[in-house]
């Protein structure tokens, strides 16, 4: 297939989901709302824990902050991708979809795109009110930070292209894309440096593929060392990039394999609508 | 909900997943859980900070699970246009709505259980859990529940004229998370949004059971508090039956259920 086909196609699932969002001006400017609010409960819910008069710790206000952007950074490929799966599949029109000439997965990916680019927006929303209610925020090497947050996006959405191939397989994805994204978020170490997580949970998180872009944006940012990789295993200033790059260029392959693979055994098999 | 399994086990996870990230949170700015504990308990009044977060999170589910069930049913029903059939139908709707929204109730009660008995093994906290005020506090969960589906038959009528389920939804829940008090007491709020925090179906339940549990204030006293919570929980499903039927009736006037 032609690139510039793939582009099109892409462009257009784009424009037609920026339309329908236009549509409901309430939907977009509440999720901004949401996002400021999500800081401020985060806030209230630490302070049960502040002893009197004592300014928080740059590296817990570097983690909340950019924490709470990561989360809204992967939600849509870790969720929407899904999601927008299942919405075509209840409302029949998935079958639709595959039945059309035009190529299946950039339209799919459009969808998530068009949640890419508004999360963002309400990431950088979130970032800000952090800044401002916590207390500033200090970068050691910002550029290099930016480097390994968007080697983490391939990431996010290979794993995500492998979740929309299961949801053609599974009745209900809902329960099982929110597991894993909160799963993701916690255990890959958003809100939370690898070095206070207890030990069983810091093994858990070797295993999970965004863990290594994420401790290295936030080593980068902070100015600390890489903490996933335990000393015994080697060198984690050098493992843990090489590991982040290997991942960012194996996942998303894997995911389009596992995307292209599930669709076909769906045609074969006479459905795609399992639910 | 048995056709749905993966919902079963979401359910009981999701409470213990939203507890744990302030219990780390805390831990790391206390230097450690023993540090945790101290400070907790100067300015709560309970060293066991996972088993009031836990309590908390349940009841924030709870909330959640209450307002996107009803509400995002509803709008779902409208948006593919089904709304009107059911409308049309020669039934009356309320006992429909009181059976689904006592099966509601139960399920909670269930995940409750369950979640509470995972996040205590879990945190090693089991002790404040296992004992006899539990069953007071599963009765003070219950009908604190009532009025949620109250509130929640209040935000589907809301939903029916906005049509913008999703966010007003989302600003809710974390509204909601603010307001009553999930991660902390509500005594940390301002004098003006503590009125506005009691008022809700849920926060003297909330406060109470953390009360029951862990011995920390009830608002009143228990059996004041207790009456309170009933008479509550009967306002606002009152008030949200009504405004619900006022909201279909206005609608039918209309443009029609299905609009978008």
């Amino acid at each position: 297939m032609r690139p510039s086909r793939i582009g099109r196609a892409l462009i257009i699932a784009l424009r037609k989901d920026f339309i329908v969002a236009l549509r409901y001006p309430f939907e977009l400017v509440g999720s901004f709302v949401a996002s400021i609010l999500m800081v401020l409960l985060v806030v209230l819910a630490i302070r049960p824990f502040i002893p009197s008069a004592q300014p928080l710790p740059p590296d817990f206000i570097l983690s909340v902050s950019w924490g709470g952007f990561i989360l809204l950074l992967s939600s849509s490929p870790l969720f929407e991708l899904s999601i927008s799966v299942r919405q075509e599949r209840t409302d029949g029109t998935l079958e639709q979809i595959f039945l059309s000439p035009s190529p299946k997965l950039p339209l799919l990916l459009g969808r998530a795109l068009r949640s890419q680019i508004l999360s963002v927006l309400y990431g950088a929303c979130y970032l800000a009110s952090a800044a401002y209610l916590l207390g500033g925020l200090q970068f050691q090497d910002l550029p290099q930070g930016i480097y390994y947050l968007l080697l983490g996006i391939p990431i996010f959405y290979g794993l995500g292209l492998v979740m929309m191939a299961i949801t053609f397989n599974v009745r209900e994805i809902i329960p099982t894309v929110t597991l894993l994204q909160i799963g993701v978020a916690f255990l890959s170490g958003f809100f939370l440096p690898f070095n206070i997580m207890p030990y069983p949970l810091r093994v858990l998180a070797m295993f999970i593929p965004t863990s290594y872009s994420i401790d290295m944006f936030r080593s980068a940012i902070s100015g600390s060392q890489p903490q996933l990789i335990p000393s015994s295993m080697g060198p984690a200033y050098l493992l843990e990039p090489i590991f982040a790059h290997v991942l960012a260029l194996v996942l998303p392959l894997l995911g389009i394999v596992a995307f292209k693979a599930t669709v076909q055994r769906a045609k074969r098999r006479g459905g795609l609508q399992q639910g | 909900m048995l056709r749905y399994r993966e919902w079963i086990i979401a359910a009981m996870l999701y409470p213990v997943i939203f507890a744990s990230i302030p219990i780390f949170l805390g831990t790391w700015l206390a230097s450690g859980a023993e540090g945790a504990s101290m400070i907790f308990a100067k300015n709560v009044g309970t060293e066991a900070y996972s088993t009031f977060l836990l309590v908390g999170a349940n009841m924030w589910f709870f909330v959640m699970t209450a307002l996107w069930d009803f509400g995002l049913k509803l709008r779902k029903e409208q948006a593919s246009g089904v709304l009107e059939d059911i409308y049309i139908a020669a039934g009356n709707l309320t006992w429909p709505l009181f059976g689904s929204g006592l099966f509601g109730i139960l399920q909670c009660m269930a995940k409750f259980i369950a979640s509470m008995a995972i996040g205590s093994i879990l945190y090693g906290t089991l002790r404040y859990v296992v004992n006899p005020n539990f069953l007071y506090c599963l009765g003070m969960l219950a009908v604190g529940l009532v009025g949620v589906y109250g509130l929640s038959f209040m935000i589907g009528a809301l939903v029916l004229r906005v049509k913008e389920a999703f966010s007003l939804l989302v600003i809710l829940q974390m509204l909601f998370g603010i307001v009553m008090g999930v991660f902390y007491p509500v005594s940390f709020l301002p004098y003006g949004l503590r009125l506005v925090s009691y008022a809700l179906p849920m926060t003297i339940a909330l406060n109470d059971m953390r009360a029951l549990l862990l011995s920390t204030q009830y608002v009143l006293d228990v059996n004041w508090d207790t009456f309170v919570i009933l008479c509550q929980s009967l306002l606002y499903v009152t008030v949200g039956a009504i405004a619900l039927r006022r909201s279909e009736r206005g609608i039918r006037r209309g443009a029609g259920l299905a609009s978008l």
